[in-house]
């Protein structure tokens, strides 16, 4: 038990070194020259040491950083969060300190907000299906806000932030992504590399010491032991065309338009138009679904899908603009 | 030696309630005159209590209390007063000292450091300084209260002149945060660069109430809050989100519903508890929920609600039957999508065109899960003989076939002849045949 608090109660803020820097300019960053020795100290570095990019400095107490915890503002399906207080199922509202660990089942879909600044906003993540991953740092600081959680098995998607998004970092065993804008996904894939796909805002994507800017719209992957790859052009989507904008979902039929090179398609639903609350995603091979069962929720106030293209290699491309679908009438009357 | 901790837990009265000297007299948490005029705390005081064991070089022991107030440091050392008394097996002692602790590894959720006090110490045997030299857990966990454990050895003029050992607890004022309250954050204390700190939405006094039966239910903040607050609880936050759009209110087992952002009272209607299946059949298909017909649309689509639990859904259709498992679930549309029928082949003998007993039994069954569907019957046959005669001999037997599912009460106006079928390939008993090919319409 002693050890547990001990595991949780050690987790900190946190910075990503990125290329050119070193740990005079972070504490300059920090507001005060003079904690580089501190910094130094915290992370067992010895004087005068500096640390190649991707490496997750501990950082002290700073005045001004309000350390805060992520929070669950949406769930479908079912999954489990393991915090200080113990293993309980994942739901609505309830908060995660560092160290939590955060979990969806196959069926389940979750969103976390991460730091809040609480007046231009948050950033927030999205656990796919057969996700697990852990809190390592929320903070809102006078700089901005700042995030890094460490995905540990499945795929997270950091949503984009207009106006501006907080520093969110997600860490792996296989690299080390950050953006400052949000709109990228991370997946954990079964070799052991890891997948980042920027699809909102530029990203950089850093693994043995080695970072690679990744622009909207390109992915990179990293493998344990390698630096990451050099960014690849990921896929448009394919544009929606069944049922019609502002159809009604009267049979489980979507349809789209295909693209050149899509080794498949992934289809989500969701009854925010954000695509915050996502209720259902699965591939299709072809620019078409047409699942036998079909399960959504009807007390809500939409549903919105969308749909995007996977190439050979894996990488996803961006989402096509969602579409709104209507329930059949009759339904819950 | 006998070592002995004895676990003390004081109830300690919170800073925001005024009650320590320190905190008394600033109500505000970032206003205190500690942290106004030491820029370099970052943290607030920590008060503390804790129950200490004490053995003695010369042979007595004894137990006794200690309160402490710390004052954290924003990096890896803290400075703090300690008063304690107690008594030992040979009288009462009583000491006060000012000790340092200096952290190996420090973060604002605890650490374990080293130690160092001076003070005095009286007991029977006087009035003697002291040097304390010791390790410190402090303050560990993330609530506001916390643990501390310390031991040590205090050093007056002779030597070495005991051990002691203390377990206790203290009052931590950083707490992890479930829903952001600026009003309620500590003031920024600026390094540097104070233009930069981050702006905090000033709260009104007149915070917005919303009043929803049930109890329980759940207000959703719009942007930039964004996140749901109990309804008791959401005045601060919409005051925070400062927009005038109406914002949903939800409880479990009520349909939702929505308030004015200003404040109201809402009280939900209970929602029935039901869900929704969407069959997606052919069109003619005849559904049956558990047994009772319900109408299809003319695409063969049916919406119907029920309580939840399991059903059995019966298709009947095209000569087909289909029984399809399903559930429905409280406040979901579940969609199943009914197997559409297949064709089928009723077999003749070589030569013939009699329906013969063998096949009645098939073609009785067919004629009685027509529903409303269609059927298009094409006769054939083996490739050997005579061309225009095997045409004629495969009309002949959809013919036959027509004629049988009529007389076991298929609709005629539901069952068409088309075309006789062209054998291909080797001869076989598969090509004496007439294939029944469902059609979504009539031709």
């Amino acid at each position: 038990m002693i050890a547990l608090l001990m595991a949780f109660a050690l987790s900190a803020d946190v910075h990503v070194v990125r290329d050119g820097e070193t740990i005079e300019t972070i504490a300059a960053q920090l507001g005060d020259s003079a904690l580089a020795a501190v910094v130094r100290g915290e992370n067992g570095l010895a004087a005068g040491a500096q640390v190649p990019p991707g490496t997750v400095l501990t950082l002290p107490p700073i005045a001004g950083h309000v350390d805060q915890e992520a929070i669950v503002t949406a769930v479908s399906g079912s999954g489990e969060v393991t915090t200080p207080s113990g293993t309980s199922p994942l739901f609505v509202q309830m908060t995660l300190p560092p160290g939590s660990l955060a979990c969806t089942n196959a069926d389940g879909f979750a969103t976390l907000r991460l730091a809040t600044d609480g007046v231009n906003g948050h950033d927030d993540l999205i656990l796919l299906p057969s996700t697990c991953i852990r809190i390592v740092a929320v903070t809102n600081r006078p700089s901005g806000r700042s995030s890094a959680v460490e995905v540990t098995q499945g795929s997270v998607e950091i949503r984009a932030i207009d106006g501006g998004g907080g520093d969110v970092t997600v860490l792996s065993e296989a690299g080390v992504t950050t953006g400052d804008s949000g709109g990228f996904r991370v997946a954990l894939e079964d070799a052991g590399s890891a997948r980042t796909e920027a699809i909102g805002g530029d990203v950089a994507v850093m693994g043995s010491g080695a970072e690679v800017a990744v622009a909207n719209g390109q992915g990179s992957r990293t493998i344990p032991g390698q630096a990451p790859s050099p960014p690849v052009d990921l896929l448009p989507p394919g544009n929606p065309t069944l049922p019609t904008a502002g159809g009604t979902l009267r049979t489980p039929d979507f349809e789209w338009t295909g693209v050149d090179g899509a080794l498949g398609y992934r289809l989500q639903v969701s009854i925010a138009p954000d695509f915050s609350d996502i209720v259902y995603a699965t591939e299709s091979p072809r620019p078409e679904l047409r699942p036998d069962r079909l399960f959504l929720p009807y007390r809500v106030s939409g549903l919105w899908w969308r749909v995007t293209s996977f190439d050979l290699t894996g990488f996803e491309g961006p989402a096509s603009t969602p579409r709104r679908v209507a329930m059949p009438a009759g339904i819950g009357q | 030696m006998m070592l002995w901790l004895a676990l003390f837990m004081t109830a300690h009265a919170s800073p925001e309630l005024g009650a320590s000297p320190e905190l008394g007299a600033s109500p505000e948490l970032g206003a205190s005159p500690e942290l106004g005029t030491s820029p370099e705390l970052g943290v607030s005081p920590e008060l503390g209590a804790s129950a200490i064991g004490l053995v003695r070089s010369d042979g007595p022991a004894g137990a006794g209390a200690r309160v402490t107030v710390g004052f954290p440091a924003r990096a890896a050392w803290a400075v703090e007063g300690q008063l304690e008394g107690g008594a030992t097996s040979a009288g009462g002692f009583a000491a006060a000292r000012v000790a340092g602790r200096i952290f190996a590894n420090r973060t604002e959720d605890g650490g374990l450091g080293v130690l160092l006090g001076a003070g005095a110490m009286l007991d029977e045997r006087g009035l003697d300084p002291r040097l304390t030299l010791g390790i410190a857990g402090v303050p560990v966990g993330r609530g506001r209260a916390r643990f501390r454990i310390e031991a040590g050895a205090e050093i007056g003029l002779a030597g070495l002149d005991a051990l002691h050992f203390g377990v206790g607890g203290v009052l931590w004022k950083r707490e992890g945060e479930r829903i952001p309250r600026p009003e309620k954050e500590p003031e920024p204390v600026p390094i540097e660069e104070p233009e930069a700190e981050p702006v905090l939405a000033e709260v009104p006094e007149d915070l917005p109430e919303i009043t929803v039966q049930p109890d329980g239910a759940m207000v959703w903040i719009p942007h930039p809050v964004c996140a749901w607050a109990p309804a008791s609880e959401a005045g601060a936050l919409l005051a925070e989100y400062g927009g005038e759009q109406p914002v949903q209110v939800r409880a479990p087992g009520f349909l939702p519903g929505t308030v004015d952002a200003a404040g109201g009272a809402v009280s939900l209607e209970r929602a029935p508890e039901q869900g929704a299946i969407v069959v997606v059949g052919w069109p003619g298909d005849v559904v049956r929920f558990d047994g009772d017909e319900v109408s299809t649309d003319p695409t063969g689509v049916v919406v119907t609600n029920a309580p939840p639990g399991p059903v059995l859904l019966d298709v009947v259709g095209y000569g087909r039957v289909a029984q399809v498992d399903a559930y429905v679930g409280d406040g979901m549309a579940l969609w199943v999508r009914v197997p559409p029928p297949e064709p089928v082949r009723v077999l003749f003998g070589s030569g013939s065109a009699s329906v013969s007993g063998s096949v009645l039994g098939q073609i009785q069954a067919i004629a009685e899960a027509m529903g409303d569907g269609h059927l298009l019957l094409r006769g054939g046959s083996s490739p050997e003989g005579n061309a225009d005669a095997n045409a004629r001999l495969g009309r002949r037997r959809a013919e036959s076939v027509r004629a049988a599912l009529i007389a076991a009460g298929a609709p005629p106006e539901q069952v068409h002849l088309g075309e006789s079928e062209i054998a291909d390939g080797p001869p076989g008993p598969q090509q004496r045949r007439v294939t029944l090919t469902p059609l979504r319409s009539a031709p």
